[in-house]
């Protein structure tokens, strides 16, 4: 690997999963079909707050990039900021998750009972 | 414009002071979007719950995220944490003093409590806007006669004048209330009913629920005769019927059309108006004397009440006609001025006085409890003090300390207030709730005001303590080693001011209400002079459109008395104008003249009820005839005149001689009555004045006329109910369209009459208790405290052989002196607050001595019992261990 790769925390590994999942949904990604995506596999209410925050840093970080699009009439107007996974994203997504497999090789988990 | 969440001013607050601005409207958008479209998904609540949890989430991340670029190596939670730490603080010691804080949070209840639901009532009998369309430049027109009378009626030519005067009032309404006979199904009844100007109801802005409001051209000769229903009118009688616009229903002789029901918060002008008319113009009344109405105008806009005075006196003056009667002045009042008068207003203004006392004492008891438990504690901050604790941080915990208390209290206040709303409401006298809103509530102005006193003096009392903790302080007390052996003085002297003050303000609630209680009992016990039992009293009306003659009305209640006398268990039956102890005694004797003795004029001590009776009066009621005899029938219509009249009034005139046979009359020009027998004391009308027992009565026989609302009375044996409903029944067998105004036994008509005695009673009595309670509280917390610090010094006491029994005097000694001090402060308040009290009470003197000595001796027990385990706890310490004792 010559070029480092920002490690990622989980919940970042869940936000940028989302985001590539809409992409491919063709929906739009901004923070509330975001949020409903992950509440929806995850089963659980996610806090607003952390969507936000974790967006804006995986931008910072330069592995989501953002555009601002024109606002609809049930927003009041307001722009909407649209998501998506950039190449740099990718491979430091693809990277936790190879990590994770190669770890998880060879264990036999038994499942966990909600 | 599309919804909003309801907390949005506040939410978007939060958001724009935390979100980067950059970030703002994205945020602000996705919440929006979200929020409109859950409120179609999963409702409004849950909606709106979820917008306000999303904003807080995103206030919360922004801020700990800013937090964590600007300090990089800490975490965020260190800002947060301390004041977390704080709050956790003052929960622990809150709860290690449980006895403090129930105290506390009991005291907070029952002050708040207790005053807001006082005022609430208050508020709305007394101070509320009536529910009317711009109510204040709604008012009221008086005239004021050149005797100086003043009367709520105008006459109609000042109406008229007046109707066209739109530079001064915008409406001239006029109206007059009255009573009719409704035909129904299940036969007629009397009901109160007004008749309104065409533009009355408009003027007031009420819409009628059904159908429409009574309208100008419902006034104009020749229209057709309509009614409007009230609300409980229509329900009571018609079943709520929906179709019921467009009935013909009768009313008195006519038969008018229902084009309306008015909604239930219509109670124009007072609750007991069933239905209303139209009122004709006055000139198409074919009476010679133009008639009197009530007056209610809207001030035209932009006129001030003063100025359109103004106008109205110069108009007065400038043309007043030649035949006009000089000096009867017109003037504009407040609708709300009469509203609640006399002693109903005394006596409210007595019970807002007992409730500020309450007030006092509940503040000074939380401030004292909070200074003591403050002090008790100042060795404890100054160690943490020495230990590097900020003032600030103390502060800190003191404030939410008290932040606690006052949340729990607070709670605990508004559940208290509710509930004692909703156990006062049915008992409100009628008289206080025939024009105020149909319902009493929980006034929130109250709640906040008297919250926001005491949370100041829990703040103030909760903070200043840690506040004072100087590093000065600190030293000292370190090196005292927080032992001296007595207390500071400024200290003894500031807990014993509030308990002192707590009990003076206790002993005068106390007396007021001992003073009410003792007039109560005065009230109910008197004896009314014969016997209740068994007694059950009709009132009729004989309306003159179908009993037109005296004669006629005369045969008619001939008829019905012997109708009625075949109902079983029926003994007796008499008729009378109307029977004690507020049915009777409407006419009085202006003056009268005993022969041989002058004049006497009626005045405030001199009240003679005038009755007309049957001869069968005196048995049936079972009033005994003391001297001479009843009337019988040799008091034919053309016989001597005679009267009988009771023993007080005998008593006054006729002191030591023998009243039978000496002669009265009523009017300089009236014929001489001749007393023929003395009766008993029959206390009727109004039983609040020591003059209740004068009576005359005549002998109906001799009368020139009847009652217009006569009274049948029954002696019944058995079940009244089941002889009530009998008599009812035979009635409307007898004539489907005679309107019974009331039928109830006698028992049960002053159990009404004493209820208004009773319930402010029993509302002073409630005050006083809690003030009790809470004092008592007061004086129990403060000597404990005492024997808690005194603890070293009563241990040496007791070590230098000083006796238990000489340690409890000593607790007891101290208790009793600012018992005493206290106990003086009262009395003396209470005569000063009793003064207005006198205008409620029967047979009682504001300065009676029998409520002031019960209430001594109530205190000194309560003060005692509250005494008593301090006194005893010093007296069972142990020395050795109190000496070691940190």
């Amino acid at each position: 690997m010559d070029v480092p790769v920002p490690t990622l925390g989980e919940f970042e590994i869940i936000v940028l999963l989302a985001v590539l999942r809409l992409g491919e949904a063709t929906t739009l990604a901004y923070g509330s079909t975001i949020r409903d995506e992950i509440e929806r596999h995850a089963n659980r209410r996610i806090a607003r707050g952390a969507i936000y925050v974790t967006l804006d840093r995986l931008e910072e970080k330069g592995l989501l990039a953002s555009k601002l699009s024109e606002g609809t009439p049930a927003r009041d107007q307001r722009p909407k900021r649209l998501f998506k996974v950039t190449r740099g994203g990718r491979r430091s997504l693809v990277q936790a998750l190879e990590l994770m497999n190669r770890l998880q090789q060879g264990l036999t988990l038994t499942p966990v009972r909600r | 414009m599309r919804a909003k969440p309801l907390s949005w001013r506040v939410l978007a607050r939060l958001l724009r002071r935390s979100v980067p601005p950059s970030n703002l409207d994205i945020v602000v958008g996705d919440l929006l979007e979200d929020f409109r479209r859950d409120r179609l998904r999963i409702g409004r609540i849950r909606a709106e719950f979820h917008v306000a949890l999303g904003a807080l989430s995103i206030a919360r991340s922004y801020r700990r995220a800013a937090v964590d670029r600007h300090h990089p190596h800490g975490s965020s939670a260190q800002l947060v944490e301390p004041m977390w730490r704080d709050v956790m603080n003052a929960w622990r010691r809150l709860a290690q003093t449980p006895l403090l804080t129930v105290v506390a949070v009991v005291t907070l209840a029952l002050g708040i409590g207790a005053n807001a639901a006082i005022f609430s009532v208050m508020d709305a009998v007394m101070f509320h806007p009536l529910p009317y369309s711009d109510p204040n430049r709604l008012f009221q027109l008086w005239s004021t006669h050149p005797d100086g009378l003043r009367t709520l009626s105008v006459g109609a030519e000042a109406v008229r004048d007046w109707a066209v005067r739109d530079d001064v009032f915008s409406n001239v309404e006029p109206y007059v209330q009255n009573s009719v006979t409704l035909m129904t199904d299940s036969g007629a009844r009397q009901v109160f009913s007004a008749r309104v100007g065409g533009g009355l109801m408009a003027m007031l802005g009420v819409r009628a629920q059904l159908g429409r409001r009574i309208e100008a051209a419902d006034t104009q000769p020749g229209a057709e005769p309509v009614v409007v229903l009230s609300d409980g009118l229509w329900r009571q009688v018609y079943g709520a019927d929906p179709t019921i616009l467009g009935r013909r229903v009768g009313i008195d002789a006519a038969v008018s059309t229902v084009v309306g029901v008015m909604p239930p918060s219509f109670r124009f002008p007072f609750s007991r108006q069933q239905l209303w008319q139209p009122l004709p113009p006055a000139s198409t009344r074919p009476t010679g004397r133009a008639p009197n109405y009530f007056v209610l105008v809207r001030l035209a806009p932009g006129l001030t009440r003063p100025l359109a005075q103004t106008r109205l006196d110069a108009a007065n003056t400038s043309n007043r006609a030649p035949g006009r009667p000089a000096g009867s002045r017109i003037t504009i009042e407040s609708p709300l001025a009469g509203r609640v008068a006399g002693s109903t207003r005394q006596t409210l203004l007595i019970l807002m006085g007992a409730v500020g006392l309450v007030l006092l004492i509940a503040c000074a008891n939380v401030a004292n409890l909070l200074l003591e438990s403050a002090w008790s504690r100042a060795r404890e901050q100054a160690v943490r003090i020495a230990l590097g604790a900020t003032r600030g941080r103390l502060v800190r915990t003191s404030f939410f300390e008290s932040a606690f208390l006052v949340t729990l209290g607070g709670i605990a206040a508004l559940l208290l207030a509710t509930w004692a709303v909703t156990i006062v409401r049915p008992d409100l006298p009628a008289d206080l709730t025939a024009l105020g809103p149909s319902v009493v509530e929980v006034n929130g102005d109250a709640v906040l005001f008297t919250g926001a006193l005491l949370i100041a003096a829990v703040v103030l009392c909760g903070t200043l303590p840690a506040l004072r903790t100087s590093a000065g302080a600190v030293t000292g007390m370190l090196q005292s080693g927080g032992r001296s052996l007595t207390l500071s003085r400024s200290h003894t002297i500031v807990g014993g001011t509030f308990v002192v003050v707590q009990l003076a303000a206790s002993t005068a609630l106390l007396t007021g209400a001992m003073l009410l209680i003792h007039s109560l009992i005065h009230v109910v016990s008197v004896n009314p002079g014969f016997d209740v039992r068994g007694l059950v009293a009709i009132d009729l009306v004989l309306p003159s459109w179908k009993y037109p003659t005296p004669a006629a009305k005369e045969m008619a209640l001939d008829r019905i008395g012997d109708e009625l006398r075949r109902v079983p268990g029926v003994r007796e039956a008499t008729l009378t104008a109307g029977i004690a102890p507020t049915g009777g005694g409407l006419t009085a004797a202006r003056a009268v003249e005993i022969d041989g003795q002058g004049v006497v004029l009626a005045d405030r001590t001199l009240y003679i009820p005038v009755t007309d009776v049957d001869p069968n009066f005196f048995a049936t009621l079972g009033i005994p005839i003391a001297r001479g005899r009843a009337f019988d029938s040799s008091d034919r219509a053309n016989a001597p005149l005679t009267t009988i009249i009771s023993e007080s009034l005998a008593r006054r005139f006729w002191p030591r001689e023998n009243p039978i046979g000496g002669r009265l009359r009523l009017a300089a020009d009236a014929p001489w009555y001749t007393i023929v027998g003395v009766a008993g004391d029959v206390y009727q009308f109004d039983i609040a004045q020591t003059h209740g027992g004068y009576a005359m009565y005549f002998p109906r026989s001799q009368a020139t006329d009847i009652p217009t609302q006569p009274t049948l009375v029954f002696r019944a044996s058995g079940s009244l109910t089941a002889a009530i409903g009998s008599m009812r029944a035979q009635l409307r067998g007898m004539d489907p369209e005679l309107p019974i105004q009331s039928i109830s036994t006698v028992e049960d008509l002053y159990g009404q009459f004493f209820s208004g005695s009773r319930f402010y009673a029993a509302l002073m009595s409630g005050l006083a208790f809690v003030g009790q309670v809470v004092a008592a509280i007061g004086l129990f917390g403060v000597l404990a405290s005492l024997v808690g610090r005194r603890r070293r010094e009563l241990g040496i006491r007791l070590v230098v052989g000083a006796s238990p029994s000489q340690v409890v005097r000593l607790v007891l000694r101290h208790a009793a002196g600012l018992c005493v001090i206290g106990l003086g402060a009262g009395i003396g308040l209470g005569i000063v607050i009793g003064r207005p009290l006198r205008a409620v009470l029967v047979d009682v003197s504001p300065a009676d001595p029998w409520a002031y000595v019960s209430v001594c001796v109530m205190l000194a027990l309560i003060a005692t019992a509250a005494a008593w385990i301090p006194a005893h706890r010093a007296a069972r310490i142990d020395p050795v261990r109190s000496l070691r004792f940190e």
